[in-house]
């Protein structure tokens, strides 16, 4: 086992999405609660690396904490099988999986003190007495919480709790450390600080991380690789910058940042109509009927847009002045459009032109045929 | 211009506070006081009155001294029943806590969306009158009783025996019979407020699901019970009808002779000593439990 204080020593640096052995693997795992009728997680095929920061990005529904909590082992799967470090442990009790949970509500002992708290796993495990204080002391330390060994968990604000769950979960030096949506109750300021707290721990440690959470931006920024889920099934799973850049389908498209869809239909094998839009394609799709994901940020306004293969000339429609840039909505044709117009400033009417380079468009799938054509090939 | 601002910072401290008065206070406390006076302090005061005064051939005479107290207390009779109410109220309500608990864990943890129902059924006798509840228990273990008829059928005894009832064993199991529903409610209303996490949490951490009895479950719902069993206690140790339906001779307990006293013997002054005795041993108990009912937040 790793230890927390010579993990740089004894561990290789985690590689982001590296090669080394899974420790988490879901065999066709799926998941049907007592009497309801679709099941919240459906075949589901998934490892994780060694070390990695693995995120499941998700909205409420989509199965992302049931199938945190199946590898935590307070949820059996109905079928498929869950297996840790090579070892099958389907059916194993929660107690003995070598897997440490941060809760979203932190689940700390409202009637220990945070040095009980920290010690709770250590306890269990049977650690020696004398062993128990300085590893307590140093896990404190590690989240910043020294001096507060003899508070109850009363007299702590939300993000130092937050931190006490997150020493109690790292105290043990487990192999897997599974995060759900563990900054949920926090606002935005603690938010932001406790994201590089995790993202600084986990490399430090050396530990698998698993995170659950339905903020994209805190899963962008987080992971080395990540999942979207919907309705049960993984839409996809990449690097972050591959979701962004290539989303599979429509939904990751939306989901994460935001995006044009256009449904298209094509003309030639580099050609496509959306509605009285003529597009251009670097990609010859597939099918005749497809969906095109843009993101606002790859369209070019104004003059510089004339040398793109596709330039539109449009009329504005509404502007959003958010801050950083503004955000300009057009109706070309019977298309739809959000751009994002830098310091340029538009008022609603005016004329505008803009364009994207073929390279920008993704064709994007229909939401769910993306697992289904992983599970085919 | 520093002067103005000052001058304009003044009115903030002077502004107009609302102040509750006193006689505000008072009057929006005046219900509750009211009850509590009518019912009771009154009460008690009237009891501890009788208890310091004299009874003359039935008569109370309103003469203040310690007597009924110091006639009990060299009393043999009066020590007796007093040693033996308190070790059958504290038998009979620790079985009840041995039972109920452990119930209504297995109802919290086990029983998931049918919960409510399995506790409604365990608290249901309680809807029934308590004169015939405590007559049940006399069908089942009288002479011709169902407890009799079923030994007999099976052919562990030859004839049926008059063992079972009227003795301080009967009055036990009766009493621990009555005392489980109120311990199982203040159990059962403790341990449901322990939320699902905490369990996950202890597994989580690595804990069997007896040491995260241990550890987390029994220290926050240990309060709990304590109320159940001060409830159970207090009730059992003041029971009169229970000895006096299946408790025979060996079978009394000191509400008998309050009964008695105030009854039959028509010594009041008497009654209300052995009430206000039967009162401050209740209070004794809760003093001891309050002990239990706080929580505790320690690390070895």
């Amino acid at each position: 086992m790793s230890s927390l204080t010579s993990a740089p020593q004894t561990e290789p640096a985690a590689p982001p999405g590296g090669d080394g052995a899974p420790v988490v693997q879901l065999k066709g795992v799926s998941k049907t609660y007592p009497g309801g009728e679709v099941p919240a997680v459906d075949k589901m095929d998934l490892t994780i690396q060694e070390g990695e920061f693995f995120s499941i990005l998700g909205s409420s529904g989509s199965g992302k904490t049931t199938t945190l909590r199946m590898i935590a082992g307070f949820e059996q799967p109905t079928r498929g099988s869950v297996v840790l470090d090579g070892v099958d442990a389907t059916g194993v009790p929660p107690y003995r999986r070598d897997v440490n949970t941060v809760f979203q509500n932190y689940a700390l002992f409202p009637h220990m003190k945070v040095e009980a708290n920290v010690a709770y796993p250590l306890k269990m495990a049977g650690t020696p007495k004398g062993e128990i204080k300085p590893r307590v002391a140093e896990a404190l330390e590690r989240v910043s919480m020294t001096g507060f060994e003899k508070r109850l968990p009363h007299q702590l604000s939300g993000g130092q709790r937050q931190r006490v769950a997150l020493a109690r979960a790292l105290i043990g030096r487990p192999r897997l450390l599974l995060l759900d949506e563990p900054l949920g109750a926090l606002d935005l300021k603690l938010r932001e600080n406790m994201l590089l707290v995790l993202k600084h721990l986990q490399r430090e440690v050396g530990i698998t991380f698993i995170y659950v959470t339905h903020d994209q931006g805190e899963a962008l920024a987080m992971s080395d690789r990540l999942a979207v889920m919907n309705g049960g099934y993984v839409e996809q799973l990449a690097t972050p910058t591959e979701i962004y850049e290539r989303p599979a389908t429509s939904f990751v498209a939306g989901f994460i940042g935001k995006s044009n869809l256009l449904e298209c239909d094509r003309t030639a094998s580099n050609n496509a109509t959306a509605g009285k839009m003529p597009l251009v394609l670097s990609e010859t799709p597939g099918e005749t009927k497809f969906t095109l994901s843009i993101r606002p940020e790859t369209i070019v306004v104004g003059e510089e847009s004339r040398s793109l293969a596709n330039h539109y000339e449009a009329v504005v429609g509404d502007v959003l002045f958010l801050g950083h840039e503004r955000e300009v909505m057009v109706d070309c044709g019977d298309q739809r459009l959000i751009l994002r117009a830098g310091p340029n400033s538009y008022s609603p009417g005016d004329p505008i032109e803009f364009g994207w380079n073929p390279d920008n468009a993704v064709v994007v799938k229909a939401t769910g045929s993306w697992l289904q054509q992983q599970q085919d090939a | 211009m520093a002067a103005a601002a000052a001058r304009r910072l003044e009115p903030i401290t002077a502004l107009p506070r609302r102040i509750p008065s006193p006689v505000r206070k008072f009057l929006i406390l005046t219900p509750v006081l009211l009850w509590i006076l009518a019912l009771v302090i009154l009460p008690n005061v009237f009891l501890v009155s009788y208890s310091l005064w004299k009874n003359e051939l039935g008569a109370v005479a309103h003469v203040w001294n310690l007597h009924n107290y110091s006639e009990l207390f060299t009393s043999h009779v009066f020590i007796t029943l007093l040693k033996r109410t308190l070790l059958i109220a504290m038998i009979s309500t620790a079985c009840a806590t041995l039972i109920a608990y452990p119930l209504a864990y297995v109802v919290v943890t086990k029983f998931g969306r049918y919960k409510t129902l399995a506790a409604l059924l365990i608290i249901i006798p309680l809807w029934v009158s308590y004169l015939m509840r405590i007559f049940a228990w006399k069908i089942i273990l009288g002479e011709h009783g169902v407890l009799n008829g079923l030994l007999e059928s099976v052919g562990l005894i030859d004839k049926p025996s008059t063992a079972f009832l009227y003795s301080t064993t009967t009055v036990i199991v009766t009493l621990t019979y009555v005392a489980i529903p109120y311990v199982f409610l203040s159990s059962y209303t403790s341990l449901d407020r322990v939320p699902r996490h905490y369990y996950e949490a202890s597994a989580d951490c690595g804990a069997s699901a007896w040491r995260t009895f241990r550890h987390v479950i029994w220290p926050l719902t240990r309060p709990g019970v304590a109320i159940g069993f001060a409830i159970g206690f207090v009730l059992t140790f003041g029971d009169y009808v229970t000895p006096a339906m299946v408790g025979g001779l060996s079978g009394t307990m000191l509400g008998s002779i309050v009964l008695q006293s105030f009854g039959t013997a028509d010594n009041w002054p008497q009654g209300a000593a052995i009430g206000v005795t039967i009162i401050a041993a209740g209070l004794l108990v809760l003093a001891l439990v309050s002990v239990f009912t706080r929580l505790e937040a320690e690390i070895d």
